[in-house]
């Protein structure tokens, strides 16, 4: 990667001098003495470890995805009552909004589709994905998901149903 | 600062990947490419070294285990960055949950917390600087870390983000603006 130093310097010196001039000052941020030759060791080390134990198979996770299937059915029924000609749609107890599905979503993270959501991870990602391979730990997969549902409408949520 | 990476390293070190019986050689010569560079960025987003360092070390470790499902379609480093700033996007999400806190009380708390670290000797403006890039939305702090810090290209940033060129120019310059704004409002209290 070729740094863009010109090109800044003057976007900066044009637009907020006092950055200009901040970012010529020394000091800042430190790490402590000899830290980058431990996170080396403590990587390498970790990355051996990875290597001795038995990969985790994404299919190890459906029996929690038997309880997903129940909230994506109550989801399910959410969207169908929303439906303009369904009779239930004007009783305004049963309106919901986008931010109650999302809180509702976010509160039962652990009992939500993983099945689906991965793939949904799978048709979004590129070749930077983290799903290509299917050897995730169970953190991994939380927080992962957790990501991908800041950016799940309700339309997505619809097209995924 | 000169980046010391070339595709030519890049090139190396997915060769050494690729070839059976070399891959700890070339995550070792990805580690010595890559791992100081990905730390500060990391650093910079999360801002407390305690933090960058789990961070940093799950984003490695990502990169480890992903590493042969990479097919060359991007250059190497921009994948890297890509891992490295999902991975410290998703740790703040993570942290602001945790956090009841109110924007500008992050901001002030950032401001005591560096004042207080260790590994932090900046002066008193650079203080004010964390602390107004703290109140950016993740994804603009994101476009001006890349930019002012790292100095990154908008084309490269494009790759690393999937964003236009012009868009996160776009950014730049609002994040900019809100950072001088944050600034003159805290000399002005």
């Amino acid at each position: 990667m070729k740094k863009d130093t010109d090109a800044l310097r003057k976007e900066l010196e044009k637009e907020a001098p006092f950055l200009a001039r901040l970012k010529e000052k020394p000091g800042g941020m430190t790490v402590p003495e000899g830290y980058f030759d431990q996170l080396q060791q403590e990587v390498l080390k970790r990355a051996a470890t990875e290597n001795q134990r038995p990969s985790r198979r994404v299919f190890q996770l459906w029996p929690r995805m038997a309880v997903a299937a129940s909230f994506v059915a109550a989801i399910g029924l959410s969207i169908f009552l929303f439906q303009p000609d369904h009779p239930a749609a004007n009783q305004e107890s049963l309106a919901i909004s986008a931010e109650e599905v999302d809180q509702y979503i976010s509160q039962h993270i652990d009992d939500f589709d993983l099945d689906m959501l991965i793939q949904y991870a799978s048709a979004a990602e590129n070749e930077g994905g983290l799903f290509n391979d299917a050897t995730l730990d169970d953190p991994q997969l939380q927080q992962y998901m957790e990501e991908l549902l800041d950016d799940i409408d309700l339309e997505t949520l619809e097209e995924l149903l | 600062m000169e980046s010391k990476t070339t595709p030519i390293t890049d090139a190396r070190i997915l060769q050494l990947l690729q070839k059976d019986g070399n891959q700890d050689k070339g995550f070792r010569l990805l580690l010595e490419t890559y791992q100081e560079r990905l730390y500060w960025v990391v650093r910079r987003l999360v801002i407390d070294h305690e933090d960058a360092n789990d961070v940093v070390q799950n984003c490695l470790i990502k990169v480890y285990r992903n590493i042969h499902s990479f097919e060359g379609k991007s250059q190497l480093y921009t994948w890297l960055y890509r891992i490295a700033t999902n991975e410290a996007v998703t740790f703040l999400k993570q942290k602001k949950r945790r956090m009841a806190n109110s924007v500008d009380d992050e901001s002030n708390n950032l401001s005591n917390k560096l004042e207080a670290d260790v590994f932090f000797d900046g002066e008193e403006a650079q203080v004010k600087l964390y602390a107004a890039i703290e109140i950016l939305p993740d994804k603009q702090k994101l476009v001006f870390n890349l930019r002012y810090f790292e100095e990154m290209s908008y084309e490269d940033m494009s790759g690393v983000l999937h964003t236009s060129v012009g868009a996160l120019k776009a950014s730049f310059h609002h994040a900019v603006k809100k950072i001088e704004n944050h600034i003159r409002g805290y000399e002005a209290a």
